[in-house]
């Protein structure tokens, strides 16, 4: 009888556990969206041009997806590049994944598309937002971190600037259903 | 022993022969026989008073005077008493006699019968201690016991007259305690009068105290609710007379104790309501002002605001329809004059008003009253102002429609302290909270960096040009009017513009050209003229000091191509002031003034007072579709080509966004023709650039 009631409740408590949990996390997804939603309206009304980032559905605030335009007098002059964004639930404590959806032939991109900047890994920091984030990306593309390259190819050529933009190119797949 | 006519002379009961043949029965024991003998006769000879009685209902009927039905009573009392007169020894059957003579004539009474002693006992009322007679009459016949629901009702009838002789449009003082004083008076008589006799009689006063009970129970009722229909019919000029009419919604609050009039004020109040208050032709500020008095009318009547929460949102829904509501409610908040604003009670910050409110500490707590609806909750003890804002969802309208009042005030004011506009704030910011004004603060904020620039700029001396720096984002949108001013006003703008620049070399300066006033003086030959225009009006007569005509196409050209109609009133205020003549195509700089022709001075012309620089509501909604504008485009980017719904899905992210499918629709198909999209096969997509 007895070892029964000791299984029983050691059955119980984590299922007790479990059901505490969600209602706290559904807390801080709360105020995780809210804060996604004030970043989304900062975005829409900041008209940045070149940057810009939606979320994919209605349905989740969490995955988006972003473009960024070359600025002009760059190697990416007039290429766009599209990317994603993934919040994590404890945004804005821990960064955002992103990563680039079309090949970018960059210093600190690697060939899956990840990207080597210091705002998205050790030095992220709460105050940093969707905006800030897409326009360090943006100037980033024109002046890459050569010390600590992803693609150290790409980081040994771009004193070359002519046959970097050609690589640039060669790589450069446009965006489909922008045709 | 037989019944006979009232004309014939009567034998004495107690004469000799009659007590002699009585002797005889008595001896003969034959009393039953004599009073079965006594009775067929009476019920033989009723029929003379049934025709008696017809006769005065007749006159009755034809006349109604109630003289007729006096003169019945009397008269069938004379037969009840001559026939009633029996020897001694059968005194002991008088109460079958006084029974059966009851029972006949009651029977033979008609309906109209009612009504006429109704109305005829209400004239013994002034003089009731000189009818005593009468009423002792009206006890022997039996209609006191018959008819005591007529008795009762002519004390209604008269408590009734007293009310409506001394209560409609008495609002100034409190009637209630002296209608039931009176009436408690006139039911201690009367009852006494009336049942006195009979209460004697039976030597009951225990029953006679509970029956005075009751019916001065239901006087009681009948007064509260009379009062109440009475009041409830002249409630609208009660409650726009309020709080002169304050002693009358007391009253009100006494007879509302008991709540089973409730519905019927309600519905009556409901009524007035829509007949009198939301009326196109009704204008929103004496709505709002209606709106108050109710709130306070019924604070007073139901503390538990049960009836406010009845009577109150059809008024409530029509305000929010109404496009110059909010702007009314706004001015009377920032009116130092208007009385809800002097309230004393501790202001309530808005955000809590929608709550719902339990205070479990109030030891003066109840429980909701039970006409109270299901969806009735009790809230939160409100000031007026909250009320009134609670209207609306939300309070971005007032700080909106707040921000234009305050930017058309304070473009008005010339030099003169801004304490009262500050004051008003500051008032504001206690309900509102500190940042949603911090678009005012700002503003205020300018009108005295601008005051300070100008010192800067000119020293303490008066100097010919005042300008008002704003800050573009924190005032409403005002449209700059292309007006470029001529001479001496450009110089003294440009003058202005440099230094400016460089007091504040951050800044853009940007000149709303046509807002402000000029006081100009004007030389001419023969007088000067001196006026407060308008910068328009000052730019045109600047122009005539350099010629004398100007057609007005060549002043729309000089003044920066604008309005014609500007221009036009311009030179119609100069005309007034009898300064320009009109000479068809031109018109003439008058150096010297005209003597008034035959014809009246052509009166002078109302110049349209500007709007002050509001937003209208459709360019309110242009800016915002302009937002929703940047969304659409922003999931366009990024997730290239979406279905329409799709998009009215995604547009759920952008705040505030209410429109339907439809509405989407026209708005994307605005967009196409403008040729920013690009509709394929059933999706929408950015048009390449």
């Amino acid at each position: 009888m007895d070892t029964l009631h000791t299984n029983s409740m050691s059955l119980r408590e984590p299922a007790l556990k479990s059901a505490q949990e969600p209602s706290s996390n559904k807390q801080a997804a709360g105020s995780v969206t809210k804060r996604l939603g004030n970043e989304l309206m900062g975005l829409m009304m900041s008209s940045s041009p070149g940057i810009s980032a939606f979320p994919k559905s209605d349905a989740n605030l969490f995955d988006w997806v972003g473009t960024i335009e070359g600025v002009a007098g760059t190697v990416y002059e007039d290429l766009k590049y599209k990317i994603s964004i993934h919040f994590p639930s404890n945004y804005p404590f821990v960064a955002p994944v992103i990563r680039f959806e079309t090949p970018c032939y960059h210093p600190n991109v690697d060939l899956h598309g990840n990207i080597c900047l210091d705002i998205l890994k050790d030095k992220w920091s709460a105050v940093y937002s969707v905006t800030t984030i897409l326009l360090s990306l943006q100037s980033l593309l024109g002046e890459p971190n050569n010390d600590s390259p992803l693609n150290t190819e790409a980081a040994d050529l771009w004193s070359n600037q002519e046959e970097f933009k050609e690589q640039v190119l060669r790589h450069y797949q446009p965006i489909a259903a922008d045709d | 022993m037989q019944p006979r006519p009232l004309s014939e002379p009567v034998v004495p009961p107690d004469s000799p022969n009659v007590q002699e043949a009585m002797q005889y029965l008595h001896y003969r024991n034959m009393f039953p026989e004599l009073l079965r003998f006594r009775n067929s006769g009476l019920l033989k000879c009723f029929s003379w008073i049934e025709d008696e009685v017809r006769l005065h209902m007749e006159q009755w009927e034809a006349k109604m005077a109630v003289q007729s039905i006096l003169r019945l009573i009397q008269r069938v009392y004379e037969w009840f008493q001559t026939w009633g007169q029996a020897p001694a020894f059968m005194k002991h059957a008088r109460g079958e006699y006084i029974a059966l003579f009851r029972a006949r004539w009651l029977a033979c009474l008609p309906p109209s019968f009612t009504l006429g002693l109704r109305l005829f006992l209400r004239t013994t009322l002034p003089s009731l201690p000189a009818n005593a007679q009468l009423f002792h009459m009206l006890e022997q016949l039996g209609i006191s016991e018959r008819f005591d629901k007529t008795f009762i009702d002519v004390m209604f009838d008269e408590v009734e007259q007293r009310i409506m002789d001394s209560c409609p449009g008495m609002w100034r003082e409190p009637r209630l305690e002296s209608i039931r004083t009176s009436a408690r008076e006139l039911e201690e008589r009367w009852l006494t009068m009336v049942y006195g006799h009979m209460f004697v009689r039976t030597q009951n006063n225990d029953w006679f105290r509970n029956a005075m009970m009751m019916v001065t129970g239901r006087l009681d009722h009948f007064i509260s609710r009379t009062l109440v229909e009475l009041r409830t019919s002249e409630i609208f000029d009660i409650i726009v007379d309020f709080p002169d009419t304050l002693p009358a919604i007391q009253d009100l609050r006494l007879c509302m104790a008991r709540s089973q009039y409730r519905p019927d004020f309600i519905e009556g109040l409901r009524e007035v309501v829509n007949q009198r208050i939301l009326q196109p032709a009704a204008d929103t500020d004496d709505i709002i002002t209606f709106y108050v008095s109710l709130i306070r009318c019924l604070r007073i009547i139901d503390s538990q605001g049960v009836i406010l929460h009845k009577v109150a949102p059809p008024i409530r829904k029509y305000l929010r329809d109404r496009p110059d509501a909010v702007r009314c409610i706004v001015r009377r908040m920032t009116d130092e004059n208007e009385s809800f604003m002097q309230e004393t009670e501790q202001p309530v910050p808005i955000q809590q008003v929608h709550e719902p409110f339990d205070d479990y500490t109030d030891p003066h707590w109840l429980p909701e009253p039970v006409d109270a609806g299901a969806d009735f909750r009790t809230t939160r003890p409100m000031d007026i102002v909250s009320t009134l804002v609670s209207i609306y969802d939300t309070q971005d309208l007032f700080i909106k429609e707040l921000q234009h009042l305050l930017a058309a005030r304070l473009l008005a004011v010339r030099n003169s302290p801004l304490d009262d506009e500050i004051g008003s704030v500051e008032k504001l910011k206690q309900r509102f909270g500190e940042a949603p004004l911090q678009v005012c603060a700002v503003m205020l904020k300018d009108m005295n960096d601008s005051r300070r620039t100008n010192t800067h700029l000119h020293g303490e001396t008066p100097h010919p040009l005042y300008t008002t720096v704003i800050s573009r984002l924190f005032w409403p949108t005002i449209q700059p009017v292309p007006l470029k001013m001529p001479g001496q006003f450009k110089e003294l703008q440009d003058t202005f513009e440099a230094e400016f620049h460089k007091f504040k070399p951050d800044k853009n300066l940007r000149w709303v050209p046509q807002l402000g006033a000029v006081s100009v003086k004007l030389d001419l030959e023969d007088r000067t003229v001196e006026v407060e225009a308008t910068p328009i009006q000052a730019g045109v007569i600047e122009l005539f000091s350099e010629q004398d005509t100007w057609n007005v196409e060549d002043l729309m050209a000089k003044l920066g191509g604008i309005d014609r109609v500007l221009v036009q009133s311009a030179l119609d205020f100069w005309i007034g002031e009898g300064v320009i003549k009109d000479e068809g195509s031109v018109y003439r700089l008058l150096e010297q003034a005209e003597a008034p022709t035959g014809a009246p001075p052509r009166p002078r012309p109302v110049v349209v007072e500007e709007a002050p620089p509001v937003d209208e509501k459709e360019k309110q909604q242009a800016e915002q579709m302009k937002i929703y504008w940047q969304f659409i485009q922003g999931m366009l980017t990024n997730l290239s080509a979406l279905p329409i719904d799709r998009i009215q899905g995604m547009l759920k992210f952008a705040p505030g966004y209410d429109r339907s499918v439809q509405e989407l629709a026209v708005f994307l198909e605005s967009a196409r023709r403008e040729g920013l999209l690009v509709f394929t096969n059933g999706m929408w997509k950015l048009a390449k650039k």
